[in-house]
């Protein structure tokens, strides 16, 4: 087919593109319907994001309403609780890489370390379950759990202390944060580095048993090792992922008690919007805002990755 | 080489155990406690075993509307939107896996610019009111039914099929839309099924949306049901709107939330046999191809 339109030499590039559209015509059929949906909702907010310098009247419609140039931007970065949400939200994305990210290495290493394969496989079950359930399930479950009478002040009760107001203290917010998301989501990262720990030749841990290295020689000078490309790879993304994330966890663990703490941008945009009934132009300003870092974060991480991995994070290669 | 088992074994396995159980307590304690009485959850939180079984908490919950029809919400959102959303990544992730066609690089950054840079969600809420779509199932079925990190695991599976394949059935005269639906697609069974236990529990967990779209209850989703159920108690101070009768639940107690948990949790359980192989081989895929 190919070979065909080379021979015709004699038509123009114009027609030869026309005839190759032509000849990829059900091809194009088959992207419209994704072509018009990702139009649809992926790009038809994007004229929403004139909000942002307009002051908006549902009544005048997005293009109706007046012209305000960056005066919205200027009252975003004049308010003091914006900044307070600001740093608060990165400050919880800092303590979940350096509390939350390090966990699945260690889990990985250590079940990789496993003899019985029928327990790996037990195991396994149990720790990646509660990846596939939502945090409305899961807050409803630690709102439980956590509660005044529940299970675990029941254990400290039963030790001789003094009981927790787990999920009204502040100061505990984001500690429980930090460990009700190992807890359901450590197990399924370490998939990610059992798969790469599976994939190291095994040639090396043999010369390794042949020298008389020991079980954690073999972990830290050749394991470890072997998946730091892996590690460095998911950090970056991570890092990426600085100012967006953990929403869902913070919106249906939050409550009126911790909302000092507990506010990330995302929180902050529902809240002002939908219950404090604030300006649609205020938000959607804050939001361009973060998505402005979002697209600067997930550029610079794209081009670690390229040179880590020699594949953008998100592409997934041509 | 088999070797003894260490004291460093037994340390490890009891450590991994712990853990594991760590995990499973909380789930088991949830069961427990919604088959509870209140003067035994009061008396014996912690424990192993219920002394005085009680269906009280299920009855309630399945005599009052609210959580049937949610279940129902769930069922027909997560049944229109996983054929949908299957048929469109796998019709895209094939045409994009054809390497030489005019415009691709440029449909090729249409699907991708969008998972870099975004609107926001106040936008997004917007275009969903211009579009007349607020107190509907559509938003929430149709937004995000193109997925393009799942069109890119299709894209890549195709890419490991031998162009051969394509060139015969051409010369039998088959034009791309019948060579996609009867030769590929059939072949790419194993990761079209990874994506669509990705759809399942993805749409079963959703509830974002649902919130911002859908201010009338009646077509709420489970998730949003258990999450008022859960709250009801501080929504009360906050909003002072919520009332008993509204939830149409009538006595609030832990057991009647917990539940609530278990009956939104069922289906995930049922499913999740079969999807833990699945999914892992599509973590394995993301993983190797980026």
């Amino acid at each position: 087919m190919k070979a065909n339109v080379e021979k015709a030499g004699a038509i123009t590039p114009r027609r030869r593109l026309g005839k190759e559209m032509w000849q990829s015509r059900y091809l194009y059929l088959l992207l419209l319907p994704s072509v018009f949906l990702i139009g649809l909702f992926c790009y038809g907010p994007l004229y929403g994001l004139l909000l942002a310098f307009k002051e908006y009247k549902p009544r005048l419609g997005i293009l109706g309403s007046p012209w305000v140039g960056f005066d919205v931007f200027e009252s975003v970065v004049t308010d003091p609780h914006f900044w307070h949400v600001f740093f608060n939200t990165i400050k919880i994305s800092f303590l979940f890489i350096v509390f939350t990210f390090p966990v699945p290495i260690l889990i990985a290493l250590f079940f990789n370390e496993l003899r019985s394969s029928k327990l790996q496989k037990t195991l396994q079950t149990v720790y990646t379950f509660p990846h596939f359930l939502s945090w409305v399930i899961l807050s409803g479950i630690f709102i439980n759990f956590l509660d005044f009478n529940g299970p675990v002040n029941a254990v400290i009760n039963f030790l001789g202390l003094e009981r927790v107001t787990f999920l009204g203290e502040k100061s505990m917010f984001i500690p429980i944060l930090l460990i009700t998301d190992i807890w359901k989501s450590a197990g399924w990262s370490s998939i990610v580095y059992l798969a790469a720990i599976a994939g190291i030749d095994a040639e090396l841990y043999e010369a390794a048993e042949l020298d008389g290295a020991s079980r954690w020689q073999k972990m830290f000078y050749i394991t470890v090792p072997s998946i730091s490309t892996t590690i460095s790879m998911l950090l970056v993304l991570r890092i990426g992922s600085l100012i967006s994330g953990h929403f869902d966890q913070v919106f249906n663990m939050q409550n009126p008690a911790v909302s000092e703490v507990a506010e990330t941008l995302e929180v902050y945009i529902y809240n002002y919007t939908f219950l404090q009934g604030g300006s649609f132009s205020f938000t959607t300003a804050i939001g361009l805002f973060t998505s402005v870092i979002n697209f600067i974060l997930l550029t610079v991480a794209n081009v670690f990755s390229k040179k880590v991995q020699g594949v953008g994070v998100l592409e997934g290669g041509k | 080489m088999k070797k003894r088992i260490t004291i460093a074994d037994v340390i490890i396995a009891a450590v991994m155990i712990a853990w594991g159980f760590t995990i499973f307590y909380p789930f088991y304690n949830t069961v427990l406690t919604s088959f509870m009485t209140e003067a035994e959850y009061m008396k014996h939180p912690f424990s192993f075993y219920v002394r005085d079984i009680t269906f009280d908490a299920y009855k309630t919950i399945f005599t009052n509307s609210k959580i049937p029809r949610g279940f129902t919400n769930s069922l027909i959102i997560v049944g229109a939107y996983t054929p949908l959303s299957l048929f469109l990544t796998a019709t895209a992730g094939y045409a994009m896996s054809r390497k030489r066609f005019p415009l691709r690089n440029l449909i090729n950054n249409f699907f991708v610019l969008p998972m870099y840079f975004g609107g926001g969600i106040i936008p997004l809420y917007i275009l969903v009111k211009n579009l007349g779509m607020l107190n509907s199932l559509w938003p929430i079925i149709l937004i995000g039914a193109m997925s393009t990190y799942n069109m890119i695991l299709v894209k890549n599976y195709f890419y490991g099929i031998s162009d051969s394949l394509e060139e015969s059935a051409r010369i039998d005269g088959a034009n791309d839309i019948r060579i996609c639906f009867q030769i590929y697609l059939p072949l790419a069974k194993p990761i079209l099924a990874t994506i669509l236990l990705f759809c399942v529990v993805g749409k079963w967990n959703e509830w974002y949306f649902p919130l911002l779209f859908i201010t009338d209850t009646k077509q709420w989703p489970l998730q949003l049901v258990l999450r008022e159920t859960i709250n009801e108690v501080a929504n009360k101070i906050n909003a002072g709107s919520l009332s008993d009768d509204q939830l149409g639940i009538e006595t609030f107690s832990q057991s009647v939330k917990m539940a609530t948990v278990v009956v939104t949790m069922v289906p995930i359980m049922c499913v999740y046999p079969f999807m833990q192989r699945y999914f892992i081989k599509g973590i394995m895929i993301g993983a190797v191809k980026g």
